[in-house]
Order: structure tokens, then sequence, then C-alpha cells
């Protein structure tokens, strides 16, 4: 302990339920005006186990802040906080003993115990609610077709319909009752940043913009793997030392965003750093070396190129420069392919290498924006919208016009332009009859505007497939990324800009 | 028997000791009135506190000074009960008020609903109280929820009004609810400010 250390014991009231959360929070308070500040137990946040040590001894916390008497006040100005008394002997602390025998003494780390019981019992459970749904199928199936040799048992049949849909509702909601959301995964991601950072000396921030997407619980789980595998592999392989980076005239930390979007049956994460890009001669001399190469090399471009990278086993040994760093993508490809998955690698005209990662989902759950073009009635992500603005004709800028590109802008209130999705003559389903709002998007790190006549507000839902009874192509190409029933039982499309766009750029910049 | 001089002083000492008393029990009141309405989840003021008090106290404090309500929204809260359980929602809700509260510097916070929380900002500009629930936003949404089972984090949503003495209690809090219904309409995880003029 060094002299300027203060150590303090906190009582939280009698009682007040929730201890360690309220004694995280009481840590939280004083951090901003310490130096540095350290809690026994180190676990409270993570771990309800520490309450009943909390009741019996209460929360220690050491600090060292300019003004100690500011975090005394502050300790004390928490209303569930009963005292708290300063600690003069360090050896008075009692340790924490947790379930196995292992002790907190305070001074050591003690990562917190993984709920291996919890996760085994909820997948046996997953497995008996599946297994009974499997048995409800197979007896709607011979119900079915008992039925349809019957066909003039109008009893029978109303059974084996009403029986049909119980068994989908029934589907419906086992599948939701696994979903989850991706920020259960987010923290275990920012740790393994950090560890791998300290571990290779790189200075890196990461940042997940997951849009608040839940998913199916097993997917998350596969999802988690790969991304960890991915992070890893960026961390160690992908990203300059601090000193490289100045030196190239880099910031010293390096940036390593998580993007997660619904792309229709996939859940598509996007992860790109500001390290090195990879060099797409050194892939295709490979991809000439193992004869994969279909067309002359010099016809390929980096995006294909780019795609050989996650093929599994494009390279065989971890030998030469690059030898560690292409092992790792081919060991991601392969874990992704074993789930259905597919991926591609590119560098980005903004010089950041993007590995994007497709994992294919029954459904997902994700927060969209209702809106109304004429006639149509359609759903956003919420992911992709900046925000609204109300709609001015005369921020329609015809000055910016380009007629070789077809291109119209909007000028938005803050004076930014956007290339405005909707206008002119054929619009198809964005046609608006009187638009009052623009919608400032963000998709491909591109701005677009899109004119609406009227806005539904904002509900969370989850995206199903299409039918395969529908053009699903055409769907596609008009940005559709699935359906969603919403909350007043109506059936809505949901679009996706993302999809839009590279729909568009498929169609020669043609959309909708 | 004393003088008239003597008898003087002793009553300036008596009215000085009642007027001490006074004031002493008074503080006494406030401590009391301040744990009676404390809501037992969150340990923030309650529903009542409001209206058997502090709506007085925010009416006679309008008149001398500048008063701004701000009533937040947690969103997408009944989600987080139906995915991950209400001991989360509980879990959530309490570190939302907590970190108000911190914030809040001695302003009342109120729970006023389920997940709705009001911040009774006395003596402070529009500006200043627009700063300060944005502050409150962002350190919401910064903060990693823990429920034991793993992380998440919860944004806000904020509706801000000045209260006008010439309105009652309630004209301004539709004031500011109106204000919150526009901010949640505009895309959530936002502070409006309600604007001045004709209601929407």
């Amino acid at each position: 302990m060094r002299s300027d250390d203060i150590i303090v014991r906190v009582m939280l009231k009698p009682n007040c339920g929730l201890e360690n959360t309220r004694a995280a929070l009481v840590v939280r308070r004083v951090e901003p005006l310490c130096d540095s500040v350290s809690c026994h137990p180190r676990t409270v946040k993570r771990d309800p186990n520490t309450i009943s040590y909390l009741r019996d001894h209460g929360l220690f916390i050491r600090f060292t802040a300019p003004q100690p008497e500011q975090v005394l006040l502050a300790i004390r100005g928490a209303f569930f906080v009963d005292c708290c008394d300063l600690v003069d002997d360090p050896d008075d602390i009692p340790p924490l003993a947790v379930p196995d025998g292992i002790v907190d003494g305070g001074a050591g780390a003690l990562d917190p115990l993984p709920a291996f019981a919890d996760r085994d019992a909820r997948t046996k459970r997953d497995d008996e609610l599946t297994d009974l749904l499997a048995r409800f199928e197979e007896t709607g199936r011979a119900l079915r077709a008992h039925a349809e040799s019957l066909p003039r048992d109008r009893v029978l049949n109303d059974i084996s319909f009403s029986h049909a849909q119980a068994v989908d509702e029934l589907r419906t909601v086992t599948a939701r009752s696994r979903i989850e959301p991706f920020d259960r995964i987010a923290s275990s991601l920012r740790q393994l940043a950090d560890d791998y950072g300290r571990r290779f000396g790189i200075a890196v921030d990461l940042r997940i913009a997951a849009g608040h997407l839940a998913l199916d619980r097993a997917v998350l789980a596969s999802m988690e793997e790969i991304l960890k595998r991915a992070v890893r592999s960026c961390i160690r392989d992908g990203i300059e030392k601090p000193e490289e980076r100045l030196a190239a005239g880099k910031p010293a930390r390096a940036t390593l965003g998580i993007r997660v979007e619904n792309d229709g049956s996939d859940v598509v994460c996007r992860i790109e750093h500001d390290g090195w890009p990879f060099n797409p001669m050194i892939v295709g001399e490979i991809a000439r070396e193992r004869g994969l190469l279909a067309r002359p090399f010099e016809t390929y471009s980096d995006e294909e190129l780019g795609a050989f990278l996650l093929l599994p086993r494009f390279v065989e040994s971890k030998s030469g420069n690059h030898g560690d760093a292409l092992a790792e993508f081919n060991e991601i490809g392969s874990m992704l392919q074993h789930i259905g998955g597919h991926g591609e690698v590119r560098n980005t005209e903004r010089g950041t290498l993007e590995i994007a990662l497709s994992f294919p989902v029954p459904f997902t759950v994700l927060e969209v924006a209702l809106l109304r073009t004429g006639e149509s009635r359609f759903a956003l992500p919420a992911q992709q919208i900046l925000r609204f603005e109300a709609f001015r004709v005369e921020r329609v800028a015809p000055e910016l016009d380009d007629p070789a590109a077809g291109t119209t802008w909007y000028v938005s209130e803050t004076d930014e332009q956007y290339v405005l999705l909707n206008a002119g003559e054929e619009c198809g389903v964005f046609a608006t009859e009187s638009p009052r709002y623009i919608i400032l998007l963000d998709a491909l790190g591109e701005k677009r505007a899109l004119a609406v006549d009227a806005i539904g507000g904002y509900e969370r839902v989850s995206v199903n497939r299409l039918p395969a009874l529908l053009d699903r192509r055409a769907a596609r190409e008009a940005g559709c990324i699935g359906y969603a029933v919403l909350a007043d039982g109506s059936p809505c499309a949901v679009m996706s800009l993302r999809r839009l766009l590279q729909g568009s750029r498929g169609n020669g910049g043609r959309h909708a | 028997m004393a003088s008239p001089d003597q008898a003087a002083e002793e009553a300036r000492r008596e009215y000085e000791r009642l007027r001490a008393d006074n004031v002493q029990l008074k503080q006494q009141l406030d401590a009391m009135r301040g744990l009676a309405f404390r809501d037992q989840l969150t340990g923030l003021f309650s529903r009542h506190y409001l209206t058997d008090y502090l709506e007085q106290e925010i009416a006679r404090a309008s008149r001398e000074e500048s008063i701004v309500l701000a009533l937040c929204d947690i969103d997408d809260f009944k989600l987080i009960n139906d995915v991950r359980g209400h001991q989360a929602g509980d879990v959530a809700i309490v570190c939302i008020a907590d970190i108000l509260d911190d914030l809040a510097g001695g302003h009342p916070v109120i729970r006023w609903g389920g997940e709705e929380l009001l911040v009774v900002l006395f003596s402070t500009p529009d500006d200043e109280a627009l700063r300060l629930c944005d502050q409150m936003r962002e350190e919401v949404a910064a903060y990693r929820v823990d429920d034991g089972i793993g992380e998440f984090s919860c944004t806000l949503t904020f509706g801000l009004s000045a209260y006008d003495p010439g309105l009652t209690f309630n004209e301004n809090f539709a004031c500011v609810d109106r204000a919150l219904y526009h901010s949640k309409e505009t895309g959530k995880n936002r502070c409006v400010f309600a604007q001045s003029g004709p209601t929407e």
C-alpha cells in the first residue's frame, strides 16, 4: 500500500437489495474524483455472490485522490450508503471466499467464475424444447396428410389447420426465447481487445456498433468464437506498433471497429481496422501457385483476391513473412464455413482493411423505423438512420445536380450534402405523394437522404426471411431484406439501405 | 424585578432561540420527508414527494427563478425485461437512477413511473439544463450494466421544458411529456427541449 492510499469501508443500508450493483455504483461515483481507485471484492459489479460479503463486511475502497474529503463526501452522498469509515490496517480486511475455495485477497486478480452450470442447463432446456417442437411438427404433418385424404371431413380439416397454426406460433415463441442481444458478447470482446493489445504491445480502441441487434443464442455463441479469433488476428498481425504508426503518419492508437448489421437471411459483422491493408500481389501469387486462378491474374480485382483469404486451406503452412496472418484468415474462413457462413476481405477506399463475415440466422430482432412513401409502408433499420428533418423542397439542390450521373442532392439543416434517393419520376416503391420528412441515412460510409410522407415511429421487430413464393431476387435488388409482423399484426417489408445501394450498383446505378 | 432593558434582552434571546429551533425543526422535517418519500428500489424521490410537497415548492420558486423540468424514459425497457428478465430490469433502473442522482448535483430526481424519471432543475438556465441532461444521457449510455449474467447498456430519451409560472404544474408537465414524446418519435437516445410558442 502506498503512503497516500486511503482505504475506506462502506456499509450499505440493511436489506436494501441488489447490494453488489449498489456497491459498484458507489465506486462509479468516486472514480472521476480519484487518481486511482480499486475495490474489494473486485467482482462486485458482475458477481451477485458477493452480496453476503457486502452485507457482513461492507465494500472496501482503496483510492488516491487530490481531495480525499471530496471522495468521502461523494460516498456518503449515495442514498444507499449507511456509513463509511476509514480502515487503518489493510490486514483487517476479511478475504472473500469463493465457491471453489479460491480466496480473493484483494491484491491478486480474480476472474469471475463463468456460469457454466447455467449455460448447460439452458442448452439442455433448448434441446428439450426443440425435440418437443419436432415431435409436434411430425404429428402435424401426419394429421395434415390424413386430413388431405379426407377432404370432405371439414371438422378434421379445421383441426388440422388449427394445429398447424399452433405449431407455427410455438415455433416462433421457441425461436424468440432463444434470442439474446449482441451486447452480451460485446464486453468480452472489449476485454479481449484490451488483453491482446497489452500482450502484443498494440494500442487499440475497439468500437462496436450493433444497433441493439438481438439474435439466436446458438448463432451468437458461434459468432463470439469467430469474432474473438478475428479480433486477435487483427491485433496481432494486422496493426502496427505505436512507434511504427507514428512513423507512418498515423495516430499511435489504432481503431478497430466491429459493425453488426442484419442483411436478410444473414447477419454481417464488418471488422475494420486502420492497420496494414492486405497485399493483393501476395494473395494473387499464392492463388496462382495453387492453381486457383480461372483467368489471368491481371483481370482480378482486389475484392476478388480478398475473397481467397477466407477460403479454407488457402495457405497450407505458416511459412513466409505473412504466413501467420494468412493462416489465421484461413482458420477464420474454415470456422465460418463450418456454420454455413461466408466472408470476404477488402481494402477500403479509406485505406482501412475490412473483413466482412456473414452468419446465417433464422431470424433477428432489431429496431426499425416505420415509414411510408405513397402507398408503400416499409421499415428501415434504425441503425442506418442518422436523423430526421422536416422536408424542405428548397433544400433539394438543383445546382448540385449532375445530369451525367443522374444524381440529385439534398442539403441538410447542418449544410451537409446527401444524395437524394427518391428524386425524379422513377422511384418505384419510394415515390412520395407530399413528403413531410427527410431521413438522413448512412450506409457503406455513404450519405443518402430519403424523402417520406409519414413516419410511424420506432418498433423492435423480428425480421423473417421472405416467403419462397415471392421473387426474392427482385426484392433483394429493391433493398428488401425480409419482412416483419408489426405490433398491430400487419406485415411490413424491411428494407436496408446497404442492400439497396449494393443492388443499385449491381444494376449499373439503377435502384428500386 | 428586571429592568425594561433586561426584559427586552430576554425577549430577544428567546426569539433567537425559537428561530434557531424552528430552523432545526424545518431541517429535520425536510430530512424526514426526504426519507419518507423515497422509492424503495432506486432511492429516488417518489411521485408522492412531488405531488405532496415539491409541486408547491416549484410553484413558489418559479416566480423568482428559472426552473426546467426534464422527463426521461429508458429506451426499450420492456425489451430488457422480456429478454433478460425482470431482475435485469431492476438492475438497469437502479444503475440509471444512481447515475442521474449523482449528476443532478442536489436537484431532486423523482421516479415518476415505471421507467420514467423526472429531474427538477431549480435555478438552471435552459442551455445549462440541456447540457446537463445530455451529459446524463451520455453517461448512462456509456455505463455497462451487469445483471450477473452479462453486460448490456441502456439509453435514455429526454424531454425538457422550461417551467412556466403562469401554468399549473399539470400543464407544465404536459409540455415536458410532449417534448419527451417528440424526442422518442424522432429517434430516441436524445434530448429535446420543448419549443416555446404554440404546441404541436
